[in-house]
């Protein structure tokens, strides 16, 4: 199926446009251009919206505006009206059939409420004969050409391919090739034996209450695998979450990461700074308490050290005699009395007195005060001489702290200028803590997984145990041998359906897996890193590095969306639906050779398959315009005059 | 040391000094000499030993400066010492005994040694000052002791 045309009434910033992708019968390949808010994505968004009935590609559902586009709701206001549509119309082709789907939805005009939307479609076939579907006949039509829940290998964001293989894991990779491999047949067909078994064994348990007890039993086990195995679904639903985040951070941190290291070590050199600081205040005051202490003592010194001899001289020549009051000598020879013994002084007495006053010619007071002062003064002395030695310990202390400052200042600059080269350091705090998060979840998680992928093994192993009882009971019961028979042959033949269904796909996975690394191999430029693509049995899509790594999350972004190009193509190739490929925004994350790589690839592609493809002013490099634009059947630019309605500024067919 | 009870019981500085250079070394915090880093005693004693190369000033109206309880015999050796050394002769020595004589001539030149931390701090910046004792130390040091 091929898209003719693309109509679009009052739909977001498109009021009225209409595109025509005509096919010049060498490549069928549709080129849109259009700048960042144009409308790129809303015309993915539309094309979606019209078949599907949704719009996976909104950034925020919750938070976006209207469907319906405001000019046309102020206009619908302008002329009074009550409702206005948004209609969406796409004609495409297939074989010889002309189909025409149309959506349309109607608005309030005063609120802007949205009604259901009708879809509806129109099939012509090759002999002109008309017949239109509504609602879910003409979802059938859709699903028999572009299955819904293949939908988005034909309409992808380019923006969220890098992401696929992270987020999309398991469940909806087997789905894709489960649908791919047209095994619903199968897959219905043993839905409806397993109920024929349990309809037989219900009526087997009516006749053998023993039998009604087993089966009982295993209905409880039964319920429990069910339970166990989705538990285990949502938990590896999680852990895929959590892959995703963490994917999300490690982009983030991509080369950013040492910023934290950077900023942990800013922190502690401006507090070793901070410190230094302090020191070199202290040392300061330091110093300029040696000056002082050192400006009273060396200024004094002179008369220290005079005062230090007389001392010292006038007690080595015993002029500092002991306690004796020179007045109270003076007293006795005054009064010609003994003061002591109270009794008169003979000449001689009184002139042994005198010659004693005349010795002490220092009076005790004044050596007493000398005295008290001499070890002051030796200590005095001692320490002036210590000046040099205590000089060169403050200064050479300052010099230190000095160059440690200078060093740590260095060393704060160099890693200031790094730390500025990081855009954003918060968000790069941010995407390290949900990293850190994420992957203490996955641990817990996987854990969990773990008891109870073990508990899902002991109950499997007792519903067997319990489907041989069921086995054995029912030989015992007579009445119950044809039902035992019947119950055998479907089981027999659900086991017949079962390997069919599982070779089936098996052959589809391995077809993938071979087709998705032959096309990765011609999109990558790397030639020499990757040895395969693995598509394991869980259906987990892998790069095998050539050393035997597994990779695909520590892959670049460009390389996971060229990884899911491949799987893409690859997909379309094996689909057997001959659908249409519509990429917005296909190269958005690669770059240099792989883009051209890219483009080469699409053009071949595109041979055999219509590709539209949007791209901004910027993707649509010189690269891309030389492979892509000599072969292109239609090339479109799209614009905006007034920032609310999108219109073509022109169009080459 | 023992105190005369009839002596001094505190060193003065001049009012106007007090009020103006004293008060402008708490303010500036200069040379650290101000009343949150260095004790009175040990300004004051800073004063003198500007004051001394100079010459003394008498104050014109003294202001309680140290309490005799915060002037420690260190410091007491430090004013004496200068008083001993200016005496005459050995027959003067009983003079030290007089403790109002001591404090006068040591409050005398702490009072010229006040007016030369003025001239400083209005002249020069902290760190010239700075500079200069240090060079002032390292001469004294080399003549003294060195």
């Amino acid at each position: 199926m091929r898209i003719q045309s693309i109509v679009i009434k009052n739909y977001r910033q498109y009021k009225d446009l209409a595109l025509n992708f005509v096919d010049n019968g060498k490549h069928d390949l549709h080129i849109i251009i259009g700048s960042n808010g144009v409308g790129k994505t809303n015309l993915l968004n539309a094309t979606v919206w019209c078949l599907y009935g949704d719009e996976p590609h909104l950034g925020d559902k919750s938070r976006a505006l209207p469907r319906i586009s405001l000019s046309a709701l102020d206009e619908a206001r302008e002329k009074g009206m009550g409702n206005c549509d948004v209609i969406v119309s796409i004609t495409a082709s297939d074989g010889g059939g002309i189909f025409k789907f149309e959506r349309v939805q109607s608005f309030n005009v005063s609120n802007a409420f949205e009604r259901k939307s009708k879809f509806s479609v129109l099939v012509t076939d090759e002999g002109g004969n008309h017949n239109y579907y509504e609602d879910d006949k003409a979802k059938e039509c859709i699903n028999q050409y572009m299955p819904e829940r293949i939908r988005e290998y034909f309409f992808f964001d380019g923006e969220r391919l890098d992401r696929y293989f992270i987020t999309e894991q398991g469940s909806k990779i087997k789905d894709s090739i489960h649908t791919i491999s047209q095994v619903q047949l199968l897959s219905t067909m043993r839905e409806h034996l397993e109920n024929v078994i349990n309809e037989k064994q219900k009526e087997a348990g009516k006749k053998s209450p023993g039998i009604a007890n087993l089966y009982n039993e295993r209905e409880e086990i039964t319920k429990q695998i069910t339970k166990l195995t989705e538990d285990i679904s949502d938990l590896n639903t999680q852990v895929n979450t959590s892959k995703l985040a963490i994917s999300k951070a490690q982009e983030i941190l991509h080369g950013q990461e040492d910023s934290l290291e950077f900023d942990k070590k800013y922190t502690i050199l401006t507090s070793k700074k901070e410190y230094l600081e302090g020191e070199l205040k202290s040392n300061k005051l330091d110093i300029l308490k040696f000056i002082r202490d050192y400006q009273i003592l060396l200024s004094f010194y002179p008369h220290i050290k005079r005062t230090y001899d007389i001392i010292k001289e006038k007690d080595s020549a015993g002029m500092l005699p002991p306690n004796i009051d020179k007045n109270f000598l003076k007293q006795m020879l005054d009064e010609h009395k003994c003061l002591v013994c109270n009794r008169d002084l003979f000449d001689k007495e009184e002139s042994e007195v005198q010659q004693l006053i005349d010795r002490l010619k220092v009076s005790s007071e004044l050596s007493n005060l000398l005295m008290s002062m001499k070890s002051d003064l030796e200590m005095k002395i001692d320490e002036a001489k210590r000046y040099k030695e205590k000089k060169g310990k403050l200064l050479d202390q300052r010099r230190r702290i000095e160059k440690e400052i200078q060093e740590v200042n260095r060393d704060i600059n160099e890693i200031d200028l790094k730390l500025k080269s990081y855009s954003n350091k918060e968000k790069i705090a941010n995407a390290h803590k949900e990293r850190t998060m994420h992957e203490g979840l996955i641990e817990t998680n996987n854990k969990k997984i773990g008891a109870y992928e073990h508990q899902l093994k002991q109950q499997n192993q007792k519903l067997n145990d319990l489907n041989e009882k069921l086995d054995k009971a029912l030989s015992q019961q007579k009445e119950c041998e044809l039902l035992k028979k019947l119950i055998h042959f479907a089981k027999d033949a659900n086991s017949v359906i079962e390997e069919v269904e599982h070779e089936l796909m098996t052959e589809v996975r391995n077809n993938m897996q071979r087709k998705t690394m032959e096309y990765f191999d011609r999109l990558i430029w790397k030639k020499n890193t990757y040895a395969n693509i693995e598509l394991d049995e869980e259906y987990k899509l892998d790069l095998i590095h050539k050393y035997g790594y597994r990779c695909v999350g520590s892959c670049s972004a460009a390389e996971r969306a060229l990884l899911a190009l491949s799987f893409t193509l690859a997909l379309h190739g094996e689909s057997g639906f001959d659908a249409l490929l519509f990429i917005d925004t296909p190269v958005s994350r690669v770059s240099d050779t792989n883009r051209e790589n890219s483009a080469v690839v699409l053009g071949e592609v595109s041979k055999h398959k219509q590709i539209i493809m949007t791209f901004a002013p910027s993707e649509y490099s010189s690269e891309i315009q030389r492979v892509l634009e000599p072969i292109a059947s239609t090339l479109v630019k799209l614009y905006t005059e007034d920032e609310r309605s999108t219109q073509l500024e022109w169009e080459v067919i | 040391m023992e105190v005369n009870k009839k002596s001094p019981d505190r060193v003065y500085i001049d009012k106007a000094i007090n009020s103006s250079v004293v008060k402008a070394i708490d303010d500036k915090k200069f040379l650290a000499l101000d009343i949150a880093t260095t004790s009175r005693m040990e300004l004051f004693l800073f004063a003198m030993t500007l004051g001394i190369p100079v010459c003394k000033t008498p104050l014109d109206s003294q202001e309680s400066f140290v309490l005799e309880q915060s002037i420690k015999n260190h410091h007491k050796s430090l004013m004496y010492s200068n008083f001993i050394s200016n005496l005459a002769g050995d027959s003067n020595l009983e003079e030290v005994i007089d403790k109002e004589k001591v404090y006068c001539d040591a409050q005398q030149y702490a009072n010229t040694g006040f007016q030369v931390i003025r001239e400083m701090m209005k002249n020069k910046s902290p760190s010239v000052v700075e500079l200069e004792l240090f060079n002032g130390l390292d001469e004294m040091y080399k003549k003294y002791i060195g």
